[in-house]
């Protein structure tokens, strides 16, 4: 036995991707728990089955609002585990009028791309609204929750929401300036004094961070997957020149084949692994042989 | 995931063993198990052996495992292909249960039968209005199927 507690849903000893439901203080594997929400369909802790939907994320040191962002641990998972279904650059530009927007307009806090909008629009952290006038606006769901009922955020309940806010905030507002510095568009109107500059919750913002991290990781660690993949294909072929004394191949030109011919295979199959497409075998023989012709020609 | 899980709760088993019950594959097939459980000593079960069947749901432990009785008892909750009616093996189930404790809860179960959530109601029936009739005729089939 191991040091290490023990996650209750996979028995194994948790080092890493730790959360614990603040409610109760029961700690699971991260993807443990979430894969038995989507699996109850319930926010219940397996352990004392009360609803519990504050996680912290023990290795980032995040708390989740697990209502807010339902399922939205799991939904990034399978949103990256199909990515290449999914045309990313269609999305951002995309005739929906939805994908095209930048920006929230209430915050002004951007949407850096179309996958992201994609995953926000997923999970209901953004609403869309189609205005009076016709034209279409974009709100995130923090700031849309605060606002009124008629689909505008100038309206009646302004005074309340400045109640909520930080005295930083009430100068952006009367400046008519928003926190990125950008001017309201209202700031001409007479209703400035009402309009409200509203705090998106650190929550939201750090479970996008954690989004965007868990992103950039699981890209990479799928880039370095394929590419070990591709090499498994290289080595099997070389290593039998390698074994073959009429080669005469030495450590150092062993590791050079073995690197740039990898990298003309991953290549040649458009940066992916991809069987059925490439033969990889027979291609690491052509291009090796190729490759040890050369060497004994220089 | 449920292999590694399947696996680790075997290793368990054999680890620390429950008292009054055992658990293993029945064959290569780690997802196809055999158990048996002693009868409990309070109850009229008592003195005899019986044997269940485990299929794990290749989803497991997110959803629970398939269990039923495969030696005849006579019992308001278990019904005569094996069946039992126990909230945890059904809407109740939790993947922070193991094999072990749901072995222990059936033996709880054998104990403290739950007539007013039954699977047999002629069983039930008896169990509530004519005790000791239900004593004797459970005490006869364990005799007669589990000893």
């Amino acid at each position: 036995m191991g040091t290490s507690p023990v996650c209750p849903i996979c028995l194994e000893e948790m080092n890493s991707g730790i959360g614990q439901l603040t409610h109760c203080g029961h700690e699971y594997h991260i993807d443990c728990l979430r894969k038995w929400h989507n699996a109850s369909g319930s926010l219940n802790c397996p352990i004392c089955r009360v609803e519990s939907y504050i996680l912290k994320d023990m290795d980032h040191n995040l708390t989740i609002n697990l209502k807010k962002s339902f399922n939205l641990h799991l939904l990034i998972t399978s949103v990256l585990s199909d990515l290449h279904f999914l045309d990313v650059s269609s999305l951002a530009s995309s005739s929906d009028p939805g994908y095209g927007y930048t920006e929230c307009d209430i915050c002004g806090r951007g949407t850096r791309n179309g996958f992201q909008r994609f995953i926000r629009r997923q999970t209901g952290t953004e609403v869309s609204r189609e205005t009076a006038d016709g034209s279409r606006r974009l709100y995130c769901r923090a700031c849309w929750d605060r606002v009124d009922d008629n689909g505008s955020p100038w309206g009646r309940r302004n005074r309340e929401y400045q109640v909520q806010h930080s005295d930083q905030d009430f100068a952006a507002v009367d400046a008519g300036i928003s926190r990125n510095g950008r001017v309201l568009e209202n700031s001409a109107n007479s209703r400035v004094r009402n309009a409200a500059v509203v705090k998106e919750p650190s929550e939201i913002e750090e479970t996008w961070k954690l989004l965007d991290r868990l992103q950039h990781e699981q890209s990479r660690a799928k880039i370095l997957e394929e590419k070990q993949k591709i090499q498994m294909h290289v080595r099997k072929t070389l290593d039998r020149y390698y074994k073959d004394s009429r080669f005469d191949i030495t450590r150092s030109q062993y590791t050079d084949i073995n690197k740039s011919v990898s990298r003309q295979l991953y290549e040649l199959s458009l940066y992916a692994y991809k069987p059925g497409f490439v033969d990889y075998d027979l291609r690491a023989e052509t291009l090796i042989s190729e490759a040890l012709r050369k060497e004994r020609i220089t | 995931m449920s292999l590694k899980r399947i696996t680790k709760e075997l290793n368990d088993l054999g680890r620390d063993p429950p008292t009054s019950c055992s658990a293993g594959p029945v064959g290569d097939d780690l997802y196809h198990w055999q158990a048996s459980i002693m009868g409990p000593g309070d109850s009229p079960y008592a003195g005899g052996v019986f044997f269940l069947s485990i299929h794990f749901p290749t989803d497991y432990p997110f959803k629970p495992p398939k269990i039923s009785f495969t030696t005849k008892i006579y019992h308001p909750n278990i019904n005569a292909n094996g069946n039992i009616c126990l909230d945890i093996l059904k809407d109740q189930w939790s993947p922070a249960l193991t094999i072990s404790k749901v072995l222990l809860s059936i033996c709880s179960l054998l104990t403290d039968a739950n007539p007013d959530d039954p699977l047999v109601p002629e069983i039930a029936h008896i169990y509530k209005t004519d005790r000791a009739k239900y004593e004797a005729t459970a005490k006869e089939w364990t005799k007669k199927y589990a000893v």
